[in-house]
Protein backbone atom coordinates (compact mmCIF):
# COMPACT_ATOMS: atom_id res chain seq x y z
CA UNK A 1 0.00 0.00 0.00
CA UNK A 2 1.08 3.46 -0.87
CA UNK A 3 2.79 5.44 1.59
CA UNK A 4 -0.82 7.86 2.71
CA UNK A 5 1.82 10.62 4.11
CA UNK A 6 3.46 10.67 1.03
CA UNK A 7 0.04 10.81 -0.58
CA UNK A 8 -0.92 13.82 1.49
CA UNK A 9 2.58 15.81 0.73
CA UNK A 10 1.86 15.34 -3.02
CA UNK A 11 -2.03 16.31 -2.85
CA UNK A 12 -1.15 20.04 -1.27
CA UNK A 13 1.09 20.37 -4.39
CA UNK A 14 4.83 18.93 -3.03
CA UNK A 15 5.89 17.95 -6.60
CA UNK A 16 9.39 15.83 -4.99
CA UNK A 17 6.58 14.06 -2.67
CA UNK A 18 4.41 13.11 -5.97
CA UNK A 19 7.84 12.12 -7.58
CA UNK A 20 8.25 9.28 -5.05
CA UNK A 21 4.87 8.49 -5.40
CA UNK A 22 5.58 8.05 -9.35
CA UNK A 23 8.28 6.40 -8.96
CA UNK A 24 7.09 3.89 -6.93
CA UNK A 25 3.55 2.73 -8.41
CA UNK A 26 4.56 2.96 -12.35
CA UNK A 27 6.01 -0.18 -12.79
CA UNK A 28 2.87 -1.62 -11.48
CA UNK A 29 0.58 0.61 -13.93
CA UNK A 30 2.74 -0.33 -16.33
CA UNK A 31 2.45 -3.84 -15.79
CA UNK A 32 -1.49 -3.63 -15.70
CA UNK A 33 -1.95 -1.17 -18.47
CA UNK A 34 0.71 -3.43 -20.40
CA UNK A 35 -1.49 -6.70 -19.48
CA UNK A 36 -4.74 -5.10 -20.87
CA UNK A 37 -3.57 -3.43 -24.02
CA UNK A 38 -1.54 -5.99 -24.92
CA UNK A 39 0.79 -3.48 -26.64
CA UNK A 40 3.86 -1.64 -25.84
CA UNK A 41 3.49 1.98 -26.68
CA UNK A 42 -0.30 2.45 -26.44
CA UNK A 43 0.61 0.74 -22.49
CA UNK A 44 3.57 3.38 -22.16
CA UNK A 45 0.53 6.06 -23.29
CA UNK A 46 -2.01 5.09 -20.65
CA UNK A 47 0.18 5.16 -18.01
CA UNK A 48 1.44 8.29 -18.58
CA UNK A 49 -1.93 10.02 -19.29
CA UNK A 50 -3.02 8.27 -15.61
CA UNK A 51 0.11 9.71 -13.61
CA UNK A 52 -0.88 13.35 -15.26
CA UNK A 53 -4.31 12.87 -14.40
CA UNK A 54 -2.80 11.69 -10.76
CA UNK A 55 -1.02 14.89 -10.38
CA UNK A 56 -3.76 16.66 -11.32
CA UNK A 57 -6.86 15.55 -10.19
CA UNK A 58 -5.21 14.15 -7.05
CA UNK A 59 -6.26 17.44 -4.70
CA UNK A 60 -9.47 15.82 -5.52
CA UNK A 61 -8.68 12.70 -3.41
CA UNK A 62 -10.42 13.07 0.12
CA UNK A 63 -9.05 10.14 1.54
CA UNK A 64 -5.34 8.97 1.19
CA UNK A 65 -5.60 5.73 2.59
CA UNK A 66 -7.79 4.98 -1.02
CA UNK A 67 -4.83 6.43 -3.06
CA UNK A 68 -4.32 2.98 -4.96
CA UNK A 69 -7.78 1.97 -5.69
CA UNK A 70 -8.32 5.57 -7.19
CA UNK A 71 -5.15 5.50 -9.49
CA UNK A 72 -6.01 2.30 -10.63
CA UNK A 73 -9.47 3.42 -11.41
CA UNK A 74 -7.42 5.99 -13.40
CA UNK A 75 -5.53 3.94 -15.29
CA UNK A 76 -8.19 1.80 -16.23
CA UNK A 77 -9.44 5.13 -17.59
CA UNK A 78 -6.46 5.96 -19.30
CA UNK A 79 -6.48 1.97 -20.66
CA UNK A 80 -9.82 2.57 -22.24
CA UNK A 81 -9.45 5.47 -23.36
CA UNK A 82 -5.96 4.49 -25.17
CA UNK A 83 -7.82 1.88 -26.65
CA UNK A 84 -10.21 4.27 -28.10
CA UNK A 85 -7.86 6.21 -29.67
CA UNK A 86 -6.12 3.52 -30.97
CA UNK A 87 -9.27 1.86 -32.75
CA UNK A 88 -10.02 5.37 -33.94
CA UNK A 89 -6.36 5.69 -35.49
CA UNK A 90 -6.14 2.20 -37.29
CA UNK A 91 -2.91 2.70 -35.26
CA UNK A 92 -0.73 -0.78 -35.94
CA UNK A 93 0.37 -1.98 -33.04
CA UNK A 94 3.08 -4.20 -31.56
CA UNK A 95 1.41 -7.44 -30.00
CA UNK A 96 3.14 -8.68 -27.18
CA UNK A 97 4.99 -12.20 -28.45
CA UNK A 98 4.76 -15.06 -25.99
CA UNK A 99 8.10 -15.22 -23.96
CA UNK A 100 8.14 -17.26 -21.84
CA UNK A 101 10.48 -16.08 -18.91
CA UNK A 102 12.22 -19.42 -18.06
CA UNK A 103 12.29 -22.94 -19.33
CA UNK A 104 9.14 -24.82 -18.97
CA UNK A 105 7.09 -28.29 -20.33
CA UNK A 106 5.96 -28.52 -23.92
CA UNK A 107 2.70 -28.66 -22.17
CA UNK A 108 2.80 -25.42 -20.16
CA UNK A 109 3.90 -23.55 -23.16
CA UNK A 110 1.29 -24.92 -25.27
CA UNK A 111 -0.85 -23.55 -22.46
CA UNK A 112 0.46 -20.20 -22.06
CA UNK A 113 0.76 -20.44 -25.96
CA UNK A 114 -3.11 -20.81 -26.11
CA UNK A 115 -3.74 -18.40 -23.07
CA UNK A 116 -2.07 -15.57 -25.09
CA UNK A 117 -4.15 -16.51 -28.69
CA UNK A 118 -7.31 -16.64 -26.87
CA UNK A 119 -6.76 -13.44 -24.20
CA UNK A 120 -5.78 -11.18 -27.25
CA UNK A 121 -9.01 -11.95 -28.81
CA UNK A 122 -11.08 -10.85 -25.85
CA UNK A 123 -12.26 -7.61 -25.69
CA UNK A 124 -11.40 -5.15 -23.89
CA UNK A 125 -13.60 -4.93 -20.94
CA UNK A 126 -13.08 -9.24 -20.85
CA UNK A 127 -9.21 -8.59 -20.44
CA UNK A 128 -9.33 -5.45 -17.96
CA UNK A 129 -11.59 -7.79 -15.79
CA UNK A 130 -9.46 -10.99 -15.65
CA UNK A 131 -6.53 -8.98 -15.05
CA UNK A 132 -7.89 -7.12 -12.16
CA UNK A 133 -8.92 -10.49 -10.63
CA UNK A 134 -6.79 -13.21 -11.51
CA UNK A 135 -3.59 -10.65 -11.51
CA UNK A 136 -4.35 -8.35 -9.35
CA UNK A 137 -6.60 -10.50 -7.42
CA UNK A 138 -9.42 -8.15 -6.56
CA UNK A 139 -12.32 -9.93 -5.51
CA UNK A 140 -15.67 -9.27 -8.13
CA UNK A 141 -17.09 -6.84 -6.32
CA UNK A 142 -13.95 -5.05 -5.52
CA UNK A 143 -13.07 -5.18 -9.55
CA UNK A 144 -16.44 -3.89 -10.20
CA UNK A 145 -15.55 -0.95 -8.12
CA UNK A 146 -12.82 -0.02 -9.56
CA UNK A 147 -14.39 -0.40 -13.30
CA UNK A 148 -16.98 1.63 -12.30
CA UNK A 149 -19.53 -1.35 -13.38
CA UNK A 150 -22.33 -2.84 -11.79
CA UNK A 151 -21.62 -6.30 -9.86
CA UNK A 152 -23.47 -8.63 -12.48
CA UNK A 153 -21.74 -7.10 -15.22
CA UNK A 154 -18.59 -7.87 -13.47
CA UNK A 155 -19.49 -11.53 -12.74
CA UNK A 156 -20.85 -11.90 -16.36
CA UNK A 157 -17.84 -10.66 -17.84
CA UNK A 158 -15.65 -12.54 -15.82
CA UNK A 159 -17.57 -15.93 -16.71
CA UNK A 160 -17.13 -15.21 -20.36
CA UNK A 161 -13.94 -14.48 -19.82
CA UNK A 162 -12.71 -17.55 -17.75
CA UNK A 163 -14.76 -19.74 -19.80
CA UNK A 164 -13.23 -18.69 -22.79
CA UNK A 165 -9.53 -19.00 -21.42
CA UNK A 166 -10.93 -22.13 -19.98
CA UNK A 167 -12.02 -23.48 -23.34
CA UNK A 168 -8.58 -22.94 -24.94
CA UNK A 169 -6.51 -24.57 -22.24
CA UNK A 170 -9.08 -27.58 -22.83
CA UNK A 171 -8.79 -27.63 -26.86
CA UNK A 172 -5.25 -27.62 -26.30
CA UNK A 173 -4.94 -30.62 -24.08
CA UNK A 174 -7.61 -32.37 -26.19
CA UNK A 175 -5.54 -31.72 -29.53
CA UNK A 176 -2.79 -29.73 -29.09
CA UNK A 177 -3.84 -27.75 -31.75
CA UNK A 178 -4.06 -23.43 -31.73
CA UNK A 179 -6.86 -21.43 -33.02
CA UNK A 180 -10.24 -23.27 -32.27
CA UNK A 181 -11.14 -21.07 -29.49
CA UNK A 182 -13.68 -17.92 -30.25
CA UNK A 183 -12.91 -18.94 -34.02
CA UNK B 1 -16.71 -37.67 -18.41
CA UNK B 2 -13.84 -35.58 -18.46
CA UNK B 3 -13.62 -33.48 -14.87
CA UNK B 4 -13.38 -29.76 -16.29
CA UNK B 5 -10.05 -28.64 -15.74
CA UNK B 6 -9.66 -25.35 -13.20
CA UNK B 7 -8.11 -22.67 -15.18
CA UNK B 8 -8.06 -20.16 -12.57
CA UNK B 9 -4.36 -20.75 -11.31
CA UNK B 10 -2.89 -21.24 -15.36
CA UNK B 11 -4.20 -17.94 -15.88
CA UNK B 12 -3.54 -16.47 -12.59
CA UNK B 13 0.03 -17.68 -13.27
CA UNK B 14 0.45 -17.08 -17.00
CA UNK B 15 -0.76 -13.38 -16.20
CA UNK B 16 2.04 -13.31 -13.30
CA UNK B 17 4.82 -14.78 -16.42
CA UNK B 18 3.23 -12.28 -18.88
CA UNK B 19 3.83 -9.25 -16.82
CA UNK B 20 6.90 -7.09 -17.70
CA UNK B 21 9.22 -6.66 -14.54
CA UNK B 22 9.49 -2.82 -14.91
CA UNK B 23 8.18 0.16 -16.95
CA UNK B 24 11.02 1.63 -19.18
CA UNK B 25 13.48 4.70 -18.02
CA UNK B 26 12.29 6.73 -20.69
CA UNK B 27 8.25 6.38 -19.17
CA UNK B 28 9.41 7.75 -15.66
CA UNK B 29 11.24 10.83 -17.61
CA UNK B 30 8.51 11.52 -20.21
CA UNK B 31 6.03 11.72 -16.98
CA UNK B 32 8.35 13.78 -14.99
CA UNK B 33 8.63 15.99 -17.70
CA UNK B 34 4.67 16.43 -18.44
CA UNK B 35 3.69 16.73 -15.06
CA UNK B 36 6.43 19.78 -14.21
CA UNK B 37 3.87 21.94 -16.79
CA UNK B 38 0.81 20.54 -15.20
CA UNK B 39 -0.95 22.41 -12.40
CA UNK B 40 -2.99 20.51 -9.96
CA UNK B 41 -6.63 20.58 -10.37
CA UNK B 42 -8.40 22.80 -7.33
CA UNK B 43 -10.58 20.51 -4.82
CA UNK B 44 -14.12 21.16 -4.70
CA UNK B 45 -14.25 19.52 -1.26
CA UNK B 46 -15.22 21.10 1.88
CA UNK B 47 -12.50 21.54 3.90
CA UNK B 48 -10.69 23.63 1.35
CA UNK B 49 -13.69 26.43 0.96
CA UNK B 50 -14.59 26.40 4.59
CA UNK B 51 -11.10 28.26 5.38
CA UNK B 52 -12.48 30.82 3.02
CA UNK B 53 -16.08 30.73 4.37
CA UNK B 54 -15.00 30.98 8.07
CA UNK B 55 -12.76 33.67 7.69
CA UNK B 56 -14.33 36.08 6.54
CA UNK B 57 -11.63 38.75 7.13
CA UNK B 58 -9.30 36.64 5.06
CA UNK B 59 -12.21 36.67 2.12
CA UNK B 60 -12.16 40.14 1.71
CA UNK B 61 -8.57 40.86 2.08
CA UNK B 62 -8.37 38.10 -0.65
CA UNK B 63 -11.18 40.13 -2.87
CA UNK B 64 -9.54 42.82 -2.38
CA UNK B 65 -6.06 41.55 -3.39
CA UNK B 66 -7.47 39.79 -6.23
CA UNK B 67 -9.54 42.99 -7.06
CA UNK B 68 -6.00 45.16 -7.28
CA UNK B 69 -4.26 42.52 -9.17
CA UNK B 70 -7.37 42.50 -11.98
CA UNK B 71 -7.00 46.38 -12.00
CA UNK B 72 -3.20 46.36 -12.41
CA UNK B 73 -3.70 43.44 -14.62
CA UNK B 74 -5.67 44.73 -17.22
CA UNK B 75 -3.31 47.60 -17.10
CA UNK B 76 -0.41 46.02 -17.86
CA UNK B 77 -1.83 43.06 -19.67
CA UNK B 78 -3.69 44.37 -22.08
CA UNK B 79 -1.65 44.51 -25.48
CA UNK B 80 -2.41 42.65 -28.46
CA UNK B 81 -3.57 39.20 -28.77
CA UNK B 82 -3.47 39.22 -24.81
CA UNK B 83 -2.44 36.11 -22.90
CA UNK B 84 -5.15 33.72 -23.98
CA UNK B 85 -3.70 32.12 -27.01
CA UNK B 86 -4.50 28.42 -27.85
CA UNK B 87 -4.08 26.00 -25.21
CA UNK B 88 -0.96 23.58 -25.23
CA UNK B 89 -1.90 20.11 -26.47
CA UNK B 90 -2.05 16.69 -24.81
CA UNK B 91 0.86 16.11 -26.33
CA UNK B 92 4.24 14.05 -24.63
CA UNK B 93 5.76 17.27 -23.77
CA UNK B 94 3.70 20.41 -24.01
CA UNK B 95 5.06 23.66 -23.29
CA UNK B 96 4.82 25.17 -19.77
CA UNK B 97 2.06 27.76 -20.55
CA UNK B 98 1.59 31.14 -17.89
CA UNK B 99 -2.23 31.08 -18.92
CA UNK B 100 -2.64 27.62 -18.25
CA UNK B 101 -3.83 27.96 -14.77
CA UNK B 102 -6.06 24.95 -12.90
CA UNK B 103 -4.53 26.33 -9.14
CA UNK B 104 -5.57 30.16 -7.50
CA UNK B 105 -3.15 32.48 -9.64
CA UNK B 106 -2.35 35.88 -8.30
CA UNK B 107 -2.51 37.67 -12.08
CA UNK B 108 -5.98 36.62 -13.67
CA UNK B 109 -5.02 37.16 -16.84
CA UNK B 110 -7.23 38.72 -20.02
CA UNK B 111 -8.11 35.62 -22.41
CA UNK B 112 -8.69 36.42 -25.99
CA UNK B 113 -10.87 34.63 -28.19
CA UNK B 114 -10.34 31.09 -28.68
CA UNK B 115 -10.13 27.97 -26.79
CA UNK B 116 -10.47 28.35 -23.13
CA UNK B 117 -10.40 24.88 -22.47
CA UNK B 118 -8.32 22.10 -23.96
CA UNK B 119 -8.75 17.96 -23.16
CA UNK B 120 -6.88 18.12 -20.27
CA UNK B 121 -6.70 21.80 -19.12
CA UNK B 122 -8.75 25.15 -19.12
CA UNK B 123 -7.90 28.71 -18.58
CA UNK B 124 -8.47 31.09 -15.97
CA UNK B 125 -9.52 34.72 -16.33
CA UNK B 126 -11.04 37.66 -17.65
CA UNK B 127 -12.65 37.09 -21.21
CA UNK B 128 -12.66 39.79 -23.60
CA UNK B 129 -16.15 40.01 -25.60
CA UNK B 130 -16.07 37.47 -28.63
CA UNK B 131 -16.34 33.53 -29.14
CA UNK B 132 -15.00 30.90 -27.06
CA UNK B 133 -14.31 27.00 -26.79
CA UNK B 134 -14.06 24.00 -25.19
CA UNK B 135 -12.29 21.17 -26.99
CA UNK B 136 -13.85 18.43 -27.35
CA UNK B 137 -12.41 14.52 -25.49
CA UNK B 138 -13.44 11.39 -24.68
CA UNK B 139 -10.71 11.87 -21.22
CA UNK B 140 -13.67 10.85 -18.36
CA UNK B 141 -11.88 12.83 -15.51
CA UNK B 142 -10.61 15.91 -17.76
CA UNK B 143 -12.54 16.99 -20.26
CA UNK B 144 -15.29 19.26 -20.08
CA UNK B 145 -17.74 18.07 -23.31
CA UNK B 146 -17.45 15.34 -25.40
CA UNK B 147 -17.50 16.96 -28.93
CA UNK B 148 -15.91 20.96 -29.62
CA UNK B 149 -18.43 23.54 -27.88
CA UNK B 150 -18.44 27.15 -28.94
CA UNK B 151 -20.29 30.24 -27.69
CA UNK B 152 -19.75 34.00 -27.58
CA UNK B 153 -20.23 36.00 -24.55
CA UNK B 154 -20.37 40.06 -23.60
CA UNK B 155 -17.55 41.93 -22.08
CA UNK B 156 -17.28 41.28 -18.57
CA UNK B 157 -17.06 37.75 -17.84
CA UNK B 158 -15.03 35.23 -16.44
CA UNK B 159 -14.12 31.61 -16.67
CA UNK B 160 -12.04 29.31 -14.70
CA UNK B 161 -12.46 25.76 -14.89
CA UNK B 162 -14.57 25.43 -17.80
CA UNK B 163 -17.22 27.95 -15.69
CA UNK B 164 -18.13 30.53 -17.64
CA UNK B 165 -19.53 33.44 -14.96
CA UNK B 166 -20.67 36.77 -14.27
CA UNK B 167 -19.98 38.40 -10.72
CA UNK B 168 -18.60 35.36 -8.80
CA UNK B 169 -17.40 35.81 -5.74
CA UNK B 170 -13.73 35.24 -6.90
CA UNK B 171 -11.98 35.34 -10.30
CA UNK B 172 -10.53 31.99 -8.89
CA UNK B 173 -14.39 30.66 -8.69
CA UNK B 174 -15.46 29.15 -5.49
CA UNK B 175 -18.31 26.59 -6.68
CA UNK B 176 -18.96 26.13 -2.82
CA UNK B 177 -20.49 29.99 -2.34
CA UNK B 178 -22.44 31.58 -5.04
CA UNK B 179 -21.74 35.31 -5.17
CA UNK B 180 -24.75 36.61 -4.04
CA UNK B 181 -25.96 38.01 -7.66
CA UNK B 182 -23.78 35.89 -9.71
CA UNK B 183 -24.91 34.04 -12.53
CA UNK B 184 -22.92 30.73 -14.39
CA UNK B 185 -22.72 28.31 -17.25
CA UNK B 186 -20.66 24.97 -17.03
CA UNK B 187 -20.78 21.94 -19.12
CA UNK B 188 -20.81 18.37 -17.65
CA UNK B 189 -19.66 14.99 -19.40
CA UNK B 190 -21.85 12.57 -16.71
CA UNK B 191 -21.50 9.29 -16.25
CA UNK B 192 -22.48 8.81 -12.76
CA UNK B 193 -24.91 10.57 -10.77
CA UNK B 194 -25.91 10.71 -7.04
CA UNK B 195 -29.63 9.35 -6.11
CA UNK B 196 -29.12 11.66 -3.36
CA UNK B 197 -27.33 14.83 -3.63
CA UNK B 198 -27.54 15.52 0.20
CA UNK B 199 -26.43 11.87 1.51
CA UNK B 200 -24.69 11.11 -1.49
CA UNK B 201 -21.85 8.66 -0.20
CA UNK B 202 -22.17 5.53 -1.83
CA UNK B 203 -25.59 6.32 -3.53
CA UNK B 204 -23.54 7.05 -7.16
CA UNK B 205 -25.89 4.85 -10.13
CA UNK B 206 -24.69 5.06 -13.65
CA UNK B 207 -26.16 7.99 -15.63
CA UNK B 208 -27.85 5.95 -18.42
CA UNK B 209 -27.39 5.58 -21.86
CA UNK B 210 -30.65 8.24 -23.23
CA UNK B 211 -31.39 11.28 -22.31
CA UNK B 212 -34.71 9.94 -20.42
CA UNK B 213 -32.57 7.94 -18.34
CA UNK B 214 -30.21 10.55 -17.05
CA UNK B 215 -33.36 13.33 -17.20
CA UNK B 216 -35.42 10.69 -14.73
CA UNK B 217 -32.16 9.89 -12.50
CA UNK B 218 -32.09 14.19 -12.02
CA UNK B 219 -35.69 14.83 -11.16
CA UNK B 220 -35.76 11.44 -8.88
CA UNK B 221 -32.65 13.23 -7.26
CA UNK B 222 -33.03 13.17 -4.04
CA UNK B 223 -31.73 15.75 -1.41
CA UNK B 224 -34.18 18.88 -1.36
CA UNK B 225 -33.99 20.13 -4.37
CA UNK B 226 -37.39 21.21 -6.46
CA UNK B 227 -37.47 20.06 -9.91
CA UNK B 228 -40.06 21.03 -12.70
CA UNK B 229 -41.20 19.03 -15.05
CA UNK B 230 -38.60 18.16 -17.51
CA UNK B 231 -39.64 19.60 -21.18
CA UNK B 232 -38.90 18.76 -24.44
CA UNK B 233 -35.99 21.39 -25.95
CA UNK B 234 -33.72 21.47 -29.06
CA UNK B 235 -30.64 22.55 -27.65
CA UNK B 236 -28.20 23.38 -30.16
CA UNK B 237 -29.77 21.43 -32.90
CA UNK B 238 -29.61 18.64 -30.76
CA UNK B 239 -33.11 16.91 -28.90
CA UNK B 240 -32.71 17.89 -25.05
CA UNK B 241 -34.72 17.43 -22.05
CA UNK B 242 -34.58 21.11 -19.98
CA UNK B 243 -35.54 20.85 -15.82
CA UNK B 244 -35.46 23.73 -13.58
CA UNK B 245 -34.34 23.14 -9.86
CA UNK B 246 -34.60 25.17 -7.36
CA UNK B 247 -33.74 25.54 -3.51
CA UNK B 248 -36.01 26.23 -1.48
CA UNK B 249 -34.97 28.21 2.22
CA UNK B 250 -36.88 25.10 3.73
CA UNK B 251 -34.01 22.55 2.60
CA UNK B 252 -31.99 21.48 5.71
CA UNK B 253 -28.54 20.55 3.82
CA UNK B 254 -26.51 20.70 7.57
CA UNK B 255 -26.48 17.49 7.75
CA UNK B 256 -25.60 16.31 4.43
CA UNK B 257 -22.68 14.22 3.90
CA UNK B 258 -19.32 16.56 4.39
CA UNK B 259 -21.24 17.86 7.31
CA UNK B 260 -21.21 21.41 6.05
CA UNK B 261 -24.19 22.02 4.09
CA UNK B 262 -23.65 21.49 0.53
CA UNK B 263 -25.78 19.38 -2.01
CA UNK B 264 -23.63 17.45 -4.29
CA UNK B 265 -25.03 16.71 -7.41
CA UNK B 266 -23.07 14.43 -9.43
CA UNK B 267 -19.48 13.55 -9.97
CA UNK B 268 -17.13 13.61 -12.52
CA UNK B 269 -17.45 11.21 -14.90
CA UNK B 270 -14.36 9.05 -13.92
CA UNK B 271 -15.56 6.09 -11.44
CA UNK B 272 -14.92 8.21 -8.38
CA UNK B 273 -16.99 10.35 -6.38
CA UNK B 274 -14.86 13.30 -6.84
CA UNK B 275 -15.68 16.48 -8.16
CA UNK B 276 -18.82 17.24 -10.46
CA UNK B 277 -20.34 19.89 -9.21
CA UNK B 278 -22.10 20.47 -5.64
CA UNK B 279 -23.42 23.21 -3.90
CA UNK B 280 -26.74 24.42 -4.81
CA UNK B 281 -27.11 27.66 -2.89
CA UNK B 282 -30.70 28.45 -0.57
CA UNK B 283 -32.67 30.78 -3.21
CA UNK B 284 -30.49 29.43 -6.30
CA UNK B 285 -32.08 28.29 -9.44
CA UNK B 286 -29.99 25.59 -11.93
CA UNK B 287 -31.45 24.61 -15.01
CA UNK B 288 -30.26 21.75 -16.44
CA UNK B 289 -30.51 21.06 -20.35
CA UNK B 290 -29.64 17.09 -21.00
CA UNK B 291 -28.13 15.58 -24.43
CA UNK B 292 -26.62 12.88 -25.60
CA UNK B 293 -23.51 13.88 -27.59
CA UNK B 294 -21.34 12.11 -29.39
CA UNK B 295 -22.24 8.70 -27.63
CA UNK B 296 -21.98 10.40 -24.14
CA UNK B 297 -24.19 12.12 -21.47
CA UNK B 298 -23.74 15.37 -21.44
CA UNK B 299 -25.00 18.38 -19.25
CA UNK B 300 -25.53 21.94 -19.84
CA UNK B 301 -26.22 23.62 -16.93
CA UNK B 302 -27.11 27.37 -16.07
CA UNK B 303 -26.80 28.92 -12.07
CA UNK B 304 -28.37 32.10 -10.96
CA UNK B 305 -28.03 33.15 -7.01
CA UNK B 306 -31.23 34.67 -5.87
CA UNK B 307 -29.76 38.36 -6.47
CA UNK B 308 -29.15 38.13 -10.26
CA UNK B 309 -30.41 41.18 -12.47
CA UNK B 310 -32.17 40.93 -15.08
CA UNK B 311 -29.27 42.23 -17.32
CA UNK B 312 -26.97 39.97 -16.24
CA UNK B 313 -29.96 36.64 -16.83
CA UNK B 314 -30.25 38.08 -20.33
CA UNK B 315 -26.30 38.07 -20.55
CA UNK B 316 -26.78 34.43 -19.85
CA UNK B 317 -29.69 33.42 -22.02
CA UNK B 318 -27.71 34.68 -24.92
CA UNK B 319 -24.31 33.10 -24.00
CA UNK B 320 -25.91 29.81 -23.55
CA UNK B 321 -28.48 30.45 -27.20
CA UNK B 322 -25.04 31.13 -28.70
CA UNK B 323 -23.45 27.68 -27.99
CA UNK B 324 -22.66 25.22 -30.67
CA UNK B 325 -21.41 21.72 -30.72
CA UNK B 326 -19.49 20.54 -33.58
CA UNK B 327 -20.94 17.00 -33.96
CA UNK B 328 -23.98 16.27 -35.79
CA UNK B 329 -27.19 16.27 -34.98
CA UNK B 330 -28.55 14.22 -37.67
CA UNK B 331 -26.34 11.16 -35.82
CA UNK B 332 -29.43 8.89 -34.13
CA UNK B 333 -30.50 9.81 -30.95
CA UNK B 334 -30.04 6.46 -28.23
CA UNK B 335 -33.28 5.17 -28.07
CA UNK B 336 -35.62 7.40 -25.29
CA UNK B 337 -34.39 10.64 -26.60
CA UNK B 338 -36.14 10.04 -30.11
CA UNK B 339 -39.45 11.00 -28.96
CA UNK B 340 -37.98 14.41 -28.36
CA UNK B 341 -39.45 16.30 -31.14
CA UNK B 342 -37.03 18.44 -33.19
CA UNK B 343 -37.69 22.00 -32.78
CA UNK B 344 -39.80 21.96 -29.89
CA UNK B 345 -38.30 25.31 -29.25
CA UNK B 346 -35.94 27.62 -31.06
CA UNK B 347 -32.58 25.88 -31.10
CA UNK B 348 -30.70 26.42 -28.43
CA UNK B 349 -32.00 30.44 -28.58
CA UNK B 350 -34.40 30.83 -25.85
CA UNK B 351 -32.96 28.48 -23.27
CA UNK B 352 -34.26 30.52 -20.40
CA UNK B 353 -32.91 30.21 -17.16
Amino acid sequence: MTNPELVRLARDGDRDAFDLLMTAVIDHLYRIARLILRDFDSAEDAVQEALVHCWRDLPTLRDPDRFDAWLNRLLLHSVTDEARNRRRSGANIRILQIEPSQPDGAGALADRDELARVFNRLSLEHRTIVVLHHYLGLTVDEAATTIGIPIGTAKSRLHYATEALRAALEADARSGSVGKVLA
Amino acid sequence: MTARRDPDPVISAWLHDEAPERAPEHLLTASRNRIESTNQRRAWWPAWRLQHVNNRFRLGGAVAAIAVIVVLGLVLIQKPGGSGGPLPSASPNPSPSPALSSTPSSSPAVISPGQICSATACLTGTLEAGTYSFAGGLIPAATVTPADLTFTVPAGWTTDSGYVSKNALTMQKDLAHLGPNEVFFATFPIANVFSDACHWTNTMVSAGTTIDQLTNLLVAEKGGRVASAPTNVTFAGFPAKRIKFSVPAAVGVESCDAGVGLLHLWPDPDGTSNGGICCSAVGSTDVVYVLHIAGEQFVVMTRQAAGASAADLAELNAIVASIQIATSPASPAPSGASSVPSGASPSGASPSP
